[in-house]
Order: C-alpha cells, then structure tokens, then sequence
C-alpha cells in the first residue's frame, strides 16, 4: 500500500498487534454474518443501520452496497414523501463524499454516487409544478466535487471520465466554450495531461458542428498552442498526439506542408528528437498519400528520417524497417 | 552566575547565533554577548524606531572605536520623518530569502527554530527592462503561456534549464569554461538571445556583474531549480517580522532552552588569553581558562576554553590571531562585491505591483516581491552592477496595513567615489513610478556597506579563538552560506572542547540532535 511505513517490530510488538488485529476481525465476520443472513427480504431500518457500520469498514463489499440500495428503494422510499428522499439522498450522498476522501478509488462508492444523483426525485414545488431544484443543486455539488479533485490531481482519468459523465447529466447544460476554457486552464497549468488535451478535442468537435466556432480558423490557432507545447517539450507524447489529431488524415494540404516545416526546424533545434522524426514521417506519408504519391524526394526523406530512427530507437528496428520497405523507394 | 564557560560568543548576528544553538543543545555550556541592546547585529530586525536611531548613531558618528576597523557604514543621510506606529513596522539590516531547498533551511528545520518563526513564499520575481517590469519565467509552464518569447528561444530556454537542473559538472557544454563570464556562456553555448542571457543571469543566479562566473552562477541556478516546489512555485520563503534578524533571535532562543546565558546590551571591555607560548596540559578538571573577558559592567570576569566571535567584535590584536572560518560552497558569487550600497525607503501606500499578464488573479498578490535592474537597464543607473529591490508589507508582519517598505541594494565591484544616495535614488525613482506611489514616500535612508574581507593568517591561529566573517550580503545566498560557516565554526569549537568535554563528545554525533521519532498512528479507522 502506499504511503505506510515499514515497520520492524520485535516478537512482544507483533503479538500484541495480531491480538488487537483479531478482535477486529472477529467483529467484522460477526457483522458480516449478521447482515448477509438477513438479506431477503429485510428492509427494515435496523438492517439500514447495519450496513453502515460494515461498509464503514469494507467499501469495497458491493453485495452490501446493493442491499443497501435495494433498501432505500423497498423499504424506505415507499414510505417517504419526495422531500424526504431528497434529504436521505443528500445524506447518502455527503456519506460518500467523506468515504472518497479515505478511499478515493473505489469503484463501488462511486456507483452509488451515481445511483443517488440519477434517483433524486423532481422537487420541490413551485407554482404547484415540480422543478428541477434539488437535481440541479445535486449535480452542481457533484461538477465542484469533480474540479476539486481534479484541482488535487489534473490527469486522473476517472476524474475526466466522471466529469463528463457529470457534463451530460446536468438538468441544464454548460455551454460547451466554458468546458474549453477550462480545458485551456489545466493545459495551461501543465500540458503533460493527455486528458486535458482529450477533452480538448471533444469540446472543439461540438463547438465546430454547432458553428459556434470557425473550423478553419479554431484549427489555426490550436496549431499555435501545440507548437508551443512542442518547443517547450518535445519529449512530452501528449502534446504529439493532439497535433496528429489535429492533422487527422491530412486533406488539408496547405496545413500538411506548414505543419511539417514547424516540426523540421524543431528537429534542426533538437537532433534527438524522436518524436519530431517520427511525426515527420508520418505526415510526409499522408503527403505521398493524399497530393503527392510520386514525390521521389518525399520518399527518399522518410527513409533517411526513418534509418535515423533506427539508431536512435533500435527496440522498434524492425518497425522502422517494415515503413522503409513500405515505402518502395 | 556560574562564570566559567566552555564557549562565549560574541555578537548575536545569524552566523554566530546558529553556532551558539548548535553548541548549546550539544550540551555545552555557553555564555553569549552583545554590545547591542537587541539580537541580530547587523542583520538585526529592528522596529522603525529603532531604525531611526541606528541611521542617526552612524550618521553623525565619528569616533575613532578602537574596537572595532574602520566604519562599517558610512555614506548615510537620511530624508523625512518616521510615520506614526514605529513599532509596527520590523525593518531588516540585511533583507534576504531563503532557498526552499538548502544547508539554511535544513538547519531551520532540524534545529527545530522554524516553529518560532513564520514563513511564507516569495511572491513575483521580476525583471525591469524598458520601462517595464517582466515576469521571470520560473517553470515549464510559465514559459509554455509566455507570449513574448519565440518557438526557438523557448525551446533553447528549456534545453539550458534541464542542463543547469542536472550533473553539469562534467558536461562537455562546460569544459574550460567554468570561470568565464556567465553571460557569454549562454549566448555561446545555449544560443540565446542576449535579452534572455540577461534574464537567467541576473534574475535567475542573481549576479551582481556581468562578468561574474559560470560555474557559480550554474551552482545557484540549480540549488533554485531544485527548491521550486517544495512548498510552492517560489523557490524562496521569506520570513516575518523582518527576516534573518527574527530568525537570529529564534536561534538564541533555542540556545537558551539549551541552557546558554544571554547577555545584552554590554560591550566586552577586555580580552585576556593565556600566554600561548604556555605548553598545552593534558586533561584536568581544573584545567585554567584560555580565554578570560571583562564584560562592562559586571563584576565577574567570565573564562572560557573557546571563544566564537564576528569578526567586526574582535580587538586588532585578537584577530589577526584568529581562525577565520571561510565558507566554502561552490556557489559564492565571483568575483565577490567590494561594498553595497542600500536603501531602506518606508512608503505610504500599497506595494503591490499591478498584475498585467495572463489575466492572473490580482486579489491575492504578495506583498514580497523581488524586482531586478540589470545593469544598464535604468538610465541614470549603474552600467556595470544589477540592483536588487524587495519589497515587504504586512503580508510578513513587517509594516503595518497600507504601508511597506522597500529595499534596494547595489552591489559595487570597487570603490566608487560617488555617495549611496546619488547611485540609489534613481531606482527608488523607478520603483515608486512603478508601483505608482510616487507620492507616498515617508521616510528613506541611504547608506553604503563596507564588506572587509579578512586575509588569512599565515602562521598559526591561537588555539581556541573563532572568528566568524560578516553575513553575506547577497540576497538569496547570503543565509545559506551563514548556515555552512556555522556548521564549520561548531566542528571547530567541538575539536577544540574536545580534550575538556570528552563525554559530551559522540563520535557519531551530527550538527542538530535528531528529532524523536514521532509514534505512528495505529490504524486509520476513519468514521464516516
């Protein structure tokens, strides 16, 4: 585990903590007989109580999590009006919040999270209508828990997976320019975050389908941002793969061309640069494949690119190999 | 009072008050003193009153102290009037800040003389250029966002930044080149531009010259690059309530706890050694002091087997005889400064630069700022040494809410012939454009610092006696440097009480007592 020290401990010490150790196992098996003996179909308040003090221990006992949830949903929803399940929910839901922070990843702690904010009912009332009060107030806590976490670790993918989840749930939606100004702050703070530039690139795809943003002109200045990305670190893969992305097959031919100048004065700057040797030969492929097939001169530069790499990567030779025979120059 | 003592040192400057920490939780028996009714001597952080007195005592002073050499400051005046809550302002002698990573902190920190101080980080560093100021770019990040450098100069940054972060010692790159001009260095090798070759020089290794040498230079550059992020972006904590002369007083507080004497406010009227030519007993209870001083005032005289002292305390005699305890780190400024010229300007108004760049959140800006002219960046300044400015303001408890105060230094390769307020007004000038707060100047002083470098003795150094060289003026190596002599002046003062004291003496002994090991929590059983 991580984080916890090693300790050597004398004969005396290690017994005295195997005693201490049995009491609480004994104590969980006995709770754990309890509930489990109890399952169908007790839904009674004192089985609610139960499953607490044993998920406090374990979270990960997802058995429990759902005989749980098959207790709020049996025995106590029933009897409750909307407000009071709003305010079990919402308790349910600070619950898990407090058991994230010891056990940031536990799937099962996550699920119910899920299943709390899916569940909550339509409420309250307003002008004899139901609004969307308490789901938004919900969802909105739940986008903050998301920018908290990723404040404390921007390239935790559960936490980009999760925020989209939260995106798409949301009683009203964000407006998509705001999620891309989000993504141009933790890029900003670092660009080693393949997420980052990931849901960069799924916010560009909706703002340039809905004509909130010129492809062309969105396309240019995202080049701009990568380069400097490039130039700054030319080691770091998440910025390549964003650019490979924004080049995409290489119809833009105009784009090709200039983009492979920017990357050629890299390498000039930085011999070693694997990544700028690979890129270039990938994209000067998409050249003889797109405008130019015939282009000897093209062809004949992959495969110095390419017999360059070979000595700067010799574990992917027969790679490299493969391309330069490929290429039937 | 019990007057006989393993150690007396004299003068509560940082150096000195570390050794007495040192020496005293290591068991032995120390008395300290100094002529000066507060701790810190020249480096000591003092109420505005205070300061106002000090500036007076060396304006007008021309006694001829046959204590002390010839003056250490001179060139002073002094301009307006001290506002009213003089004591809620705690002026530094000696402004500094501290490398988050470094001989000083660790000291802080093993010492335990952190948790009597406060600290936080310094806030921007910037460069003055044209009128400007320019943020100095401090991480990859910040050089990514940077909208003003090309894609090649960026690159070329990068590339000399991971090379300074590494083993540079043995890198082709520097063969040769170790004692030439830095400046020249990374134009030459790292093909930068001169505008950013000046912007690592001088706000990244912090030279004084131009001329200053590479290797120092890349020694500094890589101590900051590695104390970034320890405790935030800044490489640097800056203390309160005045900095390194609290944190003097924070060492003799823990030298007291210790069990060490304090005695303030008195001078030292006489020294006697033992006759040297004496030959060395073995070990004896009763063994007769080598050092015997007469403290003004009280009626015993106090002996000692050591005797630590600044240089600036001891008579002539005394330290031409002494063992001056040089530092030896490979990142002391060479060539080093001749004197430095400072002012201390109080200002009624805000200190705080107006954020401009990156659309940054300007609510919370520091109040601790570091701001560098490059030589030859300011007309009407000098052409051949940068200046330093540092601002502090009630974010360190060292002036009270909607005041600061603003150093400036400027460090001077030889003698000028010109006074400290004809070299230094054009900057507090530019400064207060700067902050626009051209009208809120209440009270400055200018003065010039005499650094006197001591030559070695060439014959041998009187058993027993110490002496300990002024602070380092240099603004981000001046306390790492205080914080390694302390440590070679205690292993000198350990060999030399070892015949006495030989109990006390552990072979494996390190410079502070470990900390005990806190107990590890049993469990985490976290109720939720």
């Amino acid at each position: 585990m991580h984080n916890v020290k090693r300790t050597r401990q004398s004969p005396e010490a290690l017994a005295e903590t195997k005693l201490r150790e049995k009491s609480k196992i004994d104590e969980y098996l006995t709770l754990t007989d309890d509930v489990l003996s109890r399952k169908k179909p007790d839904w009674s308040k004192d089985a609610f109580q139960l499953t607490q003090s044993l998920l406090q221990i374990n979270p990960e006992f997802y058995t429990v999590w759902n005989y749980r949830r098959n207790i709020l949903l049996n025995g106590i929803f029933p009897q409750s009006t909307p407000e009071e399940i709003n305010n079990l929910l919402s308790n349910e839901l600070s619950m898990t919040t407090a058991a994230l922070k010891a056990h940031p990843k536990v799937y099962w702690i996550w699920n119910h999270r899920s299943w709390c904010l899916e569940n909550v009912p339509d409420g309250p009332e307003r002008n004899g209508t139901p609004s969307i009060e308490w789901r938004q107030a919900n969802w909105d806590k739940e986008l903050f828990v998301v920018e908290r976490m990723l404040d404390a670790d921007a390239r935790n993918f559960h936490a980009w997976n999760y925020r989209r989840y939260v995106l798409a749930n949301m009683p009203t939606r964000r407006n998509e320019t705001s999620e891309l100004t989000y993504t141009s702050r933790k890029i900003g703070a670092n660009f080693s975050n393949f997420s980052a530039w990931h849901q960069r690139s799924k916010s560009l795809v909706v703002l340039w389908e809905s004509g909130q943003l010129d492809p062309v002109q969105s396309k240019d200045e995202e080049f701009e941002l990568v380069s400097n990305a490039l130039y700054t670190d030319p080691d770091d893969q998440s910025a390549w793969i964003y650019h490979r992305w924004l080049i995409g097959s290489g119809e833009n031919k105009e784009q090709l061309e200039r983009e492979i100048q920017v990357i050629t004065e890299l390498l000039q700057e930085q011999p070693d640069s694997k990544w700028s040797m690979e890129s270039l030969v990938h994209y000067k492929r998409l050249l003889l494949q797109h405008h130019s097939p015939d282009s000897k001169a093209l062809k004949r530069e992959c495969v110095e690119l390419l017999s360059r790499l070979m000595d700067l990567d010799p574990i992917r030779y027969f790679r490299y190999r493969d391309l330069t025979r490929d290429l039937d120059y | 009072m019990d007057n006989h003592f393993d150690v007396i040192v004299l003068g509560t400057g940082l150096t000195e008050s570390i050794t007495a920490a040192a020496l005293s939780k290591a068991g032995f028996k120390v008395a300290h003193i100094d002529p000066n009714p507060y701790y810190g001597a020249d480096e000591a952080s003092l109420s505005l009153d205070e300061l106002a007195q000090w500036v007076d005592q060396y304006k007008d002073d021309k006694t001829n102290q046959t204590v002390s050499p010839r003056p250490r400051y001179r060139s002073v005046t002094r301009c307006g009037e001290v506002p009213p809550h003089a004591k809620q302002y705690s002026v530094s002698l000696s402004p500094s800040v501290i490398p988050s990573v470094g001989p000083f902190i660790s000291s802080l920190i093993s010492s335990s003389v952190s948790r009597y101080g406060s600290f936080k980080l310094l806030g921007r560093v910037v460069i003055y250029d044209s009128g400007v100021v320019k943020d100095v770019p401090q991480s990859k990040d910040n050089i990514f966002q940077n909208k003003a450098m090309s894609l090649l100069e960026k690159r070329r940054l990068m590339r000399f930044l991971m090379f300074a972060g590494g083993d540079f010692e043995n890198s082709e790159e520097l063969q040769g080149l170790e004692n030439s001009p830095f400046l020249d260095f990374l134009q030459k090798k790292f093909l930068l531009s001169e505008a950013t070759a000046r912007v690592i020089t001088y706000a990244l290794a912090y030279c004084y010259f131009a001329n200053e040498q590479t290797l120092p230079a890349l020694h500094r550059i890589r101590t900051y690059l590695r104390a970034s992020g320890r405790y935030g972006s800044s490489s640097f904590l800056v203390g309160y309530y005045g900095g390194s002369g609290e944190i003097a007083q924070g060492f003799c507080r823990a030298s007291a706890v210790g069990g060490a004497v304090y005695i303030l406010g008195r001078s030292v009227t006489s020294f006697v050694s033992r006759d040297p030519a004496e030959p060395e007993h073995p070990v004896l209870t009763s063994d007769p002091a080598r050092f015997t001083v007469e403290v003004d005032d009280l009626p015993e005289r106090l002996h000692c087997q050591c005797l630590i002292s600044s240089t600036t305390l001891l008579p002539e005699h005394l330290r031409s005889q002494a063992d001056i305890i040089r530092s030896t780190i490979p990142s002391c400024n060479s060539p080093p400064p001749f004197t430095i010229a400072r002012c201390i300007a109080i200002v009624d108004g805000s200190i705080t630069l107006p954020y401009s760049l990156d659309g940054e959140d300007s609510g919370n800006a520091s109040d601790s700022l570091l701001l560098v002219f490059p030589p030859e960046s300011l007309e009407g300044g000098s052409t051949k040494s940068a200046v330093h400015v540092m601002t502090a303001g009630p974010g360190t408890m060292s002036a009270p809410a909607g005041k600061g105060i603003l150093y400036i230094s400027m460090a001077l390769p030889s003698d000028s012939g010109r006074s400290a307020e004809a070299l230094l007004r054009p900057y507090l000038t530019a400064v207060l454009v700067l902050l626009r707060a051209e009208e809120t100047l209440s009270y400055s002083t200018f003065y010039m610092q005499e650094l006197v470098s001591y030559t070695p003795i060439t014959t041998d150094s009187l058993m027993g006696l110490l002496a300990v060289p002024s602070l380092n003026p240099h603004l981000t190596q001046g306390v790492d440097e205080a914080a390694i002599v302390a440590e070679a002046t205690f292993w000198k003062a350990v060999a030399c009480l070892y015949g006495e004291r030989k109990a006390l003496f552990d072979q494996d002994s390190e410079f502070w007592p470990s900390l005990a090991e806190m107990e590890e929590n049993e469990g985490d059983d976290i109720q939720w």
